[in-house]
């Protein structure tokens, strides 16, 4: 395909430019006037008889503040009350049924904070939205807790339910806590279930997410899917449109605690596509002994390593030599995790 | 269409120099060229939600500085390193509570999507992420790219190739 048109917009459309156009459009500039008023007095003007109105204008308001303030003070004569904290930057909207907040039901909307509790039973949903975050779903059934809500560090704590998010926050900045791991959003929209038991399951439609608990992690990317088990963290993720008989092995090896059931690797070995190499690389990191040597020759056949990823790192578990070979499928960049990934505490 | 950009990039410098003596109006003409690409430089680096508010702060700061600037023909280039720098101080403020104006605009659902992608190519390299939200957010080409900026049409239109092909990779869109 011709660059003409991404250079200029001749030549014939490239469809993806065209669908990214029109879609990133929507968040073009829309120019207002200037506020000059936002300036200090001192900056020129366009005359004098400018600033004699501000002036005026100012001396006024100052009046009527004062005006206002002894007639309060006139008429509640009673110490002021200390003013209640600032409410948070979650906008919390029914979408169906009563869902509670902190307890109480939500009729329409409200605006909260960290440390409250959001509900809802088999018959209500609810919407969460903040302008410097995304937006997040909440379906029937679904329990969740916003644990902290600072600039650039937005965590909410899934108990149960489901959820799904559309995050536009800087990647690495918004976190969802389960029982078995914590998601990591990278730039994404994904949809999360977790079952009362901490069972659950994460699938993503954009971008990628980070997910991790201890030393165990899961890099998952769009179109991808990927298991969460208590007590056994992430599982093996893998893409939805992965054969049967591979989603059915891994099921088997993620279940199995120490070595690899061998009948299941196998099987996994044997219906893995080159489109599942980054399957094959997430298991490499789990093996060990043999089952790691077989699944390095695999995984180089269907994705040949780089240049200075050695057969010796990879089984050696080089995280730098890992991830330049992750970096390979093309898939996004493995250090942008690694960036985030101790901040997020994972 | 360059022809418009160079009539337009000289009119540029008699609007930069009218700025200069203080005319507003002049000032406001350069608003109008050049704040799709101080929109599109901050939309890069700060979070959607606080880009037009930071637009009016680079802008107001530009008309401050302005008698510093000794050539109206680099105008561009310095209102974007305003820009970038004002991001900067951005996220050097205090990390606080978000306050209750932080309220999602009307239209923020059909937006979804659109910052879902706008966060992907915040992910990539920094050298790609302006010239493709000038680009494709701010609908400029590639040579209006170059004039706004001050960055040569070649460092444009490489950025814009490899950035496309990021940006690709990165959607899976092969």
């Amino acid at each position: 395909m011709s660059d003409k048109y991404l250079w200029n917009r001749s030549g014939d459309p490239d469809p993806h430019v065209t669908r990214l156009e029109n879609l990133l459009g929507t968040l073009r500039h829309r120019p207002g006037a200037l506020d000059y008023t936002r300036l200090p007095a001192s900056i020129p003007s366009g005359g004098m008889i400018w600033r004699w109105k501000r002036s005026l204008l100012t001396a006024a308001a100052c009046a009527a503040v004062v005006l206002v303030a002894a007639g309060l003070w006139w008429r509640s004569p009673r110490p002021v009350p200390p003013a209640a904290p600032p409410p948070g930057p979650w906008l919390v909207q029914s979408l169906t049924g009563i869902p509670t907040v902190a307890g109480t039901p939500l009729r329409g909307e409200r605006r909260i904070g960290a440390g409250r509790w959001i509900e809802t039973d088999t018959s209500s949903s609810v919407r969460l939205s903040a302008d410097s975050v995304g937006m997040i779903d909440l379906g029937p059934g679904t329990r969740l807790r916003i644990v902290r809500s600072s600039e650039g560090d937005y965590r909410l704590a899934l108990a149960r339910g489901t959820l799904h998010a559309h995050i536009w926050a800087t990647p690495g900045s918004f976190a969802v806590e389960t029982a078995s791991a914590t998601a990591l959003d990278l730039g994404c929209s994904y949809r999360l279930d977790v079952d009362p038991d901490g069972r659950g399951r994460l699938h993503v439609t954009l971008g990628w997410v980070g997910l991790g608990q201890h030393e165990v992690e899961s890099l998952v990317p769009q179109g991808a899917v990927c298991t969460l088990r208590p007590g056994a963290g992430t599982g093996t993720p893998h893409f939805d449109d992965a054969p049967g008989a591979l989603v059915e092995a891994l099921s088997r090896i993620d279940g199995t605690p120490g070595r690899m059931p061998a009948e299941a690797l196998d099987a996994a070995l044997a219906a893995a596509r080159p489109r599942d190499a980054f399957t094959l690389w997430h298991l490499l990191r789990r093996a060990a002994g043999a089952d790691a040597d077989r699944l390095y020759e695999r995984l180089a056949a269907l994705s040949p390593p780089p240049a200075g990823v050695t057969r010796e790192l990879a089984l050696a578990k080089d995280r730098a030599a890992l991830e330049t070979w992750w970096n390979t499928f093309g898939l996004g960049d493995a250090a942008l995790f690694s960036r985030w990934r101790a901040r997020a505490g994972l | 269409m360059v022809d418009r950009v160079e009539t337009a990039f000289g009119d540029d410098d008699q609007l930069v120099m009218a700025a200069q003596g203080g005319d507003r109006d002049a000032f406001g003409r350069l608003y109008e060229r050049f704040g799709p690409m101080v929109h599109g430089v901050l939309l890069t680096r700060v979070p959607y939600g606080e880009v037009d508010d930071l637009v009016q702060d680079v802008f107001l700061s530009a008309f401050q500085r302005l008698s510093t600037l000794r050539a109206p023909g680099a105008f561009g280039g310095w209102l974007a390193a305003i820009a970038r720098n004002r991001a900067v101080d951005y996220h050097r403020r205090p990390r606080v509570e978000q306050m209750a104006d932080d309220i999602p605009a009307a239209d923020a659902r059909p937006q979804a999507e659109a910052r879902a992608v706008l966060a992907v190519i915040q992910s990539l390299p920094a050298a790609y992420r302006e010239t493709l939200v000038l680009r494709l957010v701010e609908g400029m080409t590639g040579q209006e790219i170059a004039d706004r900026t001050g960055l040569t049409p070649a460092s444009v239109r490489v950025n814009l190739h490899r950035g496309m092909k990021r940006l690709r990779d990165a959607l899976q869109w092969q």
